[in-house]
């Protein structure tokens, strides 16, 4: 049952009902609102709930408008268009005269332009005008001649200014104030402004330039000017004119002083007296029946020079206009029961609000799970989604109320505005309630509410730049700088401090502040000063370091012919020496070791055959000796067979480590392997031969060539034809043969095994390592050692390869 | 009865030379170093010098230097050093022969006996424009006669040809297919080998050791080419 109440009081269904209730009940009952609203406006807001019957006449909408209908009509009555203009074309040649004379006597005040306005605000700071007055020293400087509404003291500076201008003192100001035209002018204007009944004003601008003849029809057309401005914008009889075409059933006939005949009527009706309502005015005759509204001003109007004036209604509001709409209003309401509408509305508010609450409470929440779902427009920054959703009401409710007063003014409310109105509301009842259900599913989805807004992840991401920023910044700079670091930072920051100093002095210097231009000229110059010094020196350090870089690269020390350098430079500069001097020391060093290796082989290899010598020799001579013994014979052949082996491998072992360090001179020359192999074949084949095996040589086609040295070559084959000889298996053959390449030429030689190989072919090539595990046989186990290292100083490569008792040996020697 | 003087300054080695070279019938002087053989010399009629390099006082380059100066018979360097540049070093200053230690006590007697011969007959020898010389070996053109230190050397009419066009283009390298041109005057092809054996087996027949030809060099690689001496 919980289960069931629950999944149907989430469901979309309920959401949207409850919704749908609150907005179409919200737009019922502000509907029935501007109703009232509107009803209380035009009859009054206590006759409209005492039900009180007011008359259509004395509603507020009527009185407004017959009001305004009445000035425009009162106004057409009262003009005299052509009086007003006579009276000022009277006044024309006079003025006119009157302003060209001051003009030619010069009694006007030539006031430079700019002084204008100094002048008009004279009372504020006098001293600047002072000032201005002073910088005048020429006529021409004097562009304009100014008239206008001067007070007494702008005369007096004027007249101060004119007698700089000219080169005279001017001493007995007062008394010019006193003579002034100035004020005569002044005066002229004055009378013209009383005689139209306005507070207007003329004032114009001779140009300097002009002679007497332009100044005069200059002054002459700038006074038509004025006249016809003046009537143009002091009586505005077209507005009244239009205002009244606009009305049909206030019927008026209006005649004005000058003859001319505003109405909607041919004539006066003969049997105007049987109306309600009218008005009549004639001349001096004056008649008004049944207009209370009227009666206040009525002394005023009857006071009032009107020629004249008719008004009355049609009283069935026949023809449609604003006050037939007015009517129609009028008849609604008055069938309504105040009390029905008002309740009406009550409780279509109530239950708006109340659907709108459960809404509220539902929303977001689903039958399904516990907490609440965010719905896509509450992922919308929360304060961008409050500035759209109060932006959207705010122009909406605008817009309404500009409308609503616009059309109320005039009564013209029908049922089709309301509608209209009542969607608008209901629109940003909408998006205010969506804001609303918004802030309140975040609330229950338990979000914090402002996270989620721009302003806050904005904040958000400069914190976390700002940190980031401030850790590297900790970084680079580290907890302890180094001395240099410390000083650059340093010189850096005075830089900038001093040209800030430079760029300060100069501009506060530029707006006098307190120095009076002594530094625009000194900064500029201090500035350049200081940049080009500091661009010296920078230029001068990156020199020096370019120095420092050229020695380094080159080992050697730095040379800066006792000039005056920067301390870190000096200290990088010693550390390259130390360097250089360890360096150099730690070469020395390797190229006296190396000596002393060779020496060492040198004197070992000397020091081992001088006995070795001896040992050979007297093991020949005991063996030529007539010595009966048997046994001593034996052994004397043991001690011969083994001096001789002493002997290959002390000659071996030599050669070895004279390859290994490579301390072995090459004669390269382009060489024929083929030839060489056929020539170290020749050599062996005696001894394969006594060793029972066959040699097989595939003589190539194209004899491949090598850039190698011939004799380490030979070395590299015979030791390897050695090794075949006596490594192979009795009774076989052995296979060489020699082949060229692109880069690389090869030898092979091929040959079986009279042992099993338990070996890997690294391990052949190691120093004493030998095939037979016994080490029996006559090898040393250096031959292989040997050729490899001799293929490697000749860039070239020895290669084993182990299958079986197959033994195959690749030498690769480069072609150039 | 020829004179010989050992110079070395190891007396086993000294002492066994003697008795090698006195079995062969030489009279042997000896000394121990530089100064020691030239003071011999001074006093004696030496045929050959057998003189070791490595001594104290005066080693055996400058003592070769002093005695060139005044004397031209043969002498013989023994060295520990076997690189080539040592031995030309040694036969630059005024060595005859080189042989490097430990060597085989016959074929350093067989070197004596060499040079003590070419020595004696150098005066004997009459030259002549249809004689190849080189050091001890002659090669006569005309009677087709091969002499190795005035002994008669037997070579075949192959190898004579071989030793001749090897003679006429003294110090020059010879590859294998030049030889054979020129002696087979044949086109070459694939005919190293043939030369090579030839080669080897005149080197058998006309040096002491023919692993380390005095003579007829093999130019790894390149060919061959008979020294000038």
């Amino acid at each position: 049952m919980d289960t069931r109440l629950k999944k149907f009081k989430y469901s979309i269904f309920t959401k949207v009902i409850c919704w749908l209730i609150a907005v179409l009940t919200f737009c019922f009952s502000f509907s029935l609102a501007l109703k009232i609203g509107v009803n209380c406006y035009m009859v009054g807001i206590e006759n409209y709930l005492q039900e009180t019957e007011v008359s259509f006449y004395n509603t507020n909408s009527f009185l407004e408008r017959f009001q305004s209908d009445f000035f425009d009509t009162a106004h057409l009555s009262s003009r005299n268009d052509t009086l007003i203009k006579k009276n000022l074309s009277e006044q024309k040649d006079k003025v006119v005269k009157k302003v060209y004379d001051e003009f030619v006597a010069e009694k006007v005040y030539i006031i430079k332009q700019e002084l204008r306005y100094a002048v008009e605000n004279w009372d504020d700071s006098y001293y600047k005008y002072e000032e201005y007055a002073e910088t005048i020293t020429t006529p021409e400087d004097y562009t304009s001649v100014y008239v206008g509404e001067n007070t007494p003291v702008n005369v007096e500076l004027a007249a101060k200014v004119l007698a700089n201008a000219k080169g005279e003192e001017f001493l007995d100001y007062e008394n010019l104030v006193r003579e002034s035209a100035f004020e005569g002018h002044f005066s002229a204007v004055q009378d013209i402004v009383v005689d139209s009944g306005s507070d207007s004003r003329w004032d114009f601008v001779i140009p300097y330039n002009y002679s007497k003849e332009q100044a005069k029809a200059f002054i002459s057309e700038e006074y038509d000017d004025f006249v016809s401005d003046y009537i143009h914008w002091n009586y505005d009889y077209e507005g009244s004119v239009y205002r009244l075409s606009q009305v049909n059933n206030l019927k008026y006939y209006i005649e004005d002083f000058d003859g001319t005949v505003t109405s909607n009527i041919e004539k006066i009706p003969e049997n105007l007296k049987n109306n309600a309502r009218y008005l009549l005015v004639n001349g001096d005759n004056y008649e008004i029946k049944g207009f209370d509204v009227l009666s206040n001003i009525e002394d005023s109007i009857k006071n009032s020079d009107y020629n004249v004036l008719c008004l009355y209604f049609d009283e069935s509001f026949s023809e449609s206009d604003i006050y037939s709409r007015m009517y129609e209003t009028y008849k609604l309401i008055n069938s309504e029961k105040v009390n029905t509408l008002i309740i009406t509305f009550a409780i279509a508010l109530l239950v708006s609000v109340l659907f709108f609450i459960l809404w509220l409470l539902i929303t977001g929440k689903r039958p399904n799970s516990e907490k609440a779902k965010l719905f896509f427009i509450d992922k919308l920054p929360n304060d961008i989604h409050l500035v759209l959703s109060a932006g959207i009401i705010t122009a909406f409710s605008y817009a309404l109320v500009e409308l609503f007063d616009d059309y109320i003014q005039v009564m013209e409310y029908t049922d089709r505005l309301n509608h209209f109105f009542s969607f608008y509301a209901t629109f940003c009842f909408i998006i205010l309630g969506e804001w609303i259900a918004s802030v309140v599913r975040t609330k229950k989805a338990g979000e914090s509410y402002f996270k989620n807004t721009v302003i806050y992840k904005f904040l958000e991401l400069i914190f976390k730049i700002s940190t980031k920023l401030f850790k590297k910044l900790k970084k680079e700079f580290g907890y302890k700088p180094t001395s240099f670091k410390i000083r650059i930072v340093l010189a850096f920051i005075i830089y900038i401090i001093i040209n800030a100093i430079f760029v300060t002095l100069f501009i506060v210097d530029v707006y006098e502040v307190f120095t009076r231009g002594f530094f625009v000229i000194i900064s500029p110059i201090m500035f350049v000063i200081f940049n080009g010094f500091v661009c010296y020196q920078i230029a001068r350090y990156i020199n020096n370091l370019d120095k420092i870089i050229v020695a380094s690269g080159k080992n050697e020390d730095v040379d800066f012919e006792n000039k005056k350098v920067d301390s870190s430079l000096i200290k990088l500069a010693e550390n390259l020496e130390n360097s250089n001097k360890n360096l150099h020391k730690a070469v020395a060093e390797a190229i006296k070791n190396e000596q002393m290796k060779t020496e060492l082989i040198t004197n070992v290899s000397h020091d081992l055959k001088t006995p070795l010598t001896s040992l050979i020799n007297y093991s020949d001579l005991l063996q030529k000796c007539e010595i009966d013994d048997v046994k001593a014979n034996e052994y004397i052949g043991v001690i011969n067979a083994q001096s001789g082996k002493l002997k290959r491998l002390i000659e071996d072992l030599i050669e070895a480590s004279k390859v290994s360090t490579g301390n072995v001179q090459l004669n390269k020359t382009k060489i024929n392997l083929a030839e060489l192999a056929v020539q170290a074949i020749v050599e062996f084949t005696p001894d394969f031969e006594k060793n029972d095996l066959e040699i097989k040589f595939a003589e190539p086609v194209n004899a491949p060539v090598v850039f190698a040295d011939g004799t380490k070559t030979y070395r590299i084959i015979s030791n390897l034809l050695s090794n075949a000889k006596k490594y192979s298996a009795p009774h076989s053959r052995v296979y060489a043969t020699v082949y060229g390449g692109e880069k690389y030429s090869c030898f092979e030689i091929k040959n079986v095994s009279k042992e099993a190989l338990n070996i890997s072919p690294d391990e052949l090539t190691e120093r004493f390592v030998r095939g037979d595990q016994s080490r029996t046989n006559d090898g040393n186990g250096l031959g292989l050692s040997i050729a490899k290292d001799l293929c490697k100083l000749q860039n070239g490569e020895l290669n084993i390869t182990i299958d079986g008792d197959l033994f195959k040996v690749v030498v690769k020697l480069p072609v150039e | 009865m020829y004179r010989v003087l050992v110079c070395d300054d190891d007396s086993a080695i000294l002492e066994s030379i003697r008795i090698y070279l006195e079995s062969e019938g030489y009279e042997v002087l000896t000394a121990v170093d530089g100064i020691d053989a030239l003071s011999v010399i001074e006093k004696n009629e030496i045929h050959c010098l057998v003189l070791d390099i490595m001594m104290p006082k005066l080693d055996g380059l400058r003592t070769t230097l002093k005695i060139r100066e005044k004397y031209n018979f043969p002498i013989i360097l023994l060295s520990a050093k076997s690189e080539d540049t040592d031995k030309i070093t040694g036969l630059s200053f005024g060595g005859d022969d080189y042989v490097t230690k430990p060597f085989n006590p016959l074929e350093l007697v067989a070197r004596v006996r060499s040079q003590i011969r070419r020595y004696a007959t150098l005066g004997s020898l009459v030259k002549s424009d249809n004689m190849l010389i080189t050091g001890g070996l002659t090669l006569n053109t005309d009677t087709k006669e091969v002499l190795v230190d005035g002994e008669v050397v037997s070579l075949t009419a192959r190898e004579y040809g071989i030793l001749e066009y090897l003679m006429k283009n003294m110090g020059k390298v010879m590859s294998s297919a030049q030889i054979y041109e020129a002696v087979w005057n044949e086109i070459a092809f694939k005919t190293e080998k043939t030369v090579t054996v030839h080669i080897k087996n005149i080197r058998e027949k006309i040096e002491i050791n023919p692993k380390e030809p005095k003579y007829l060099k093999v130019v790894w690689g390149l060919g061959y080419k008979v020294e000038k001496i």
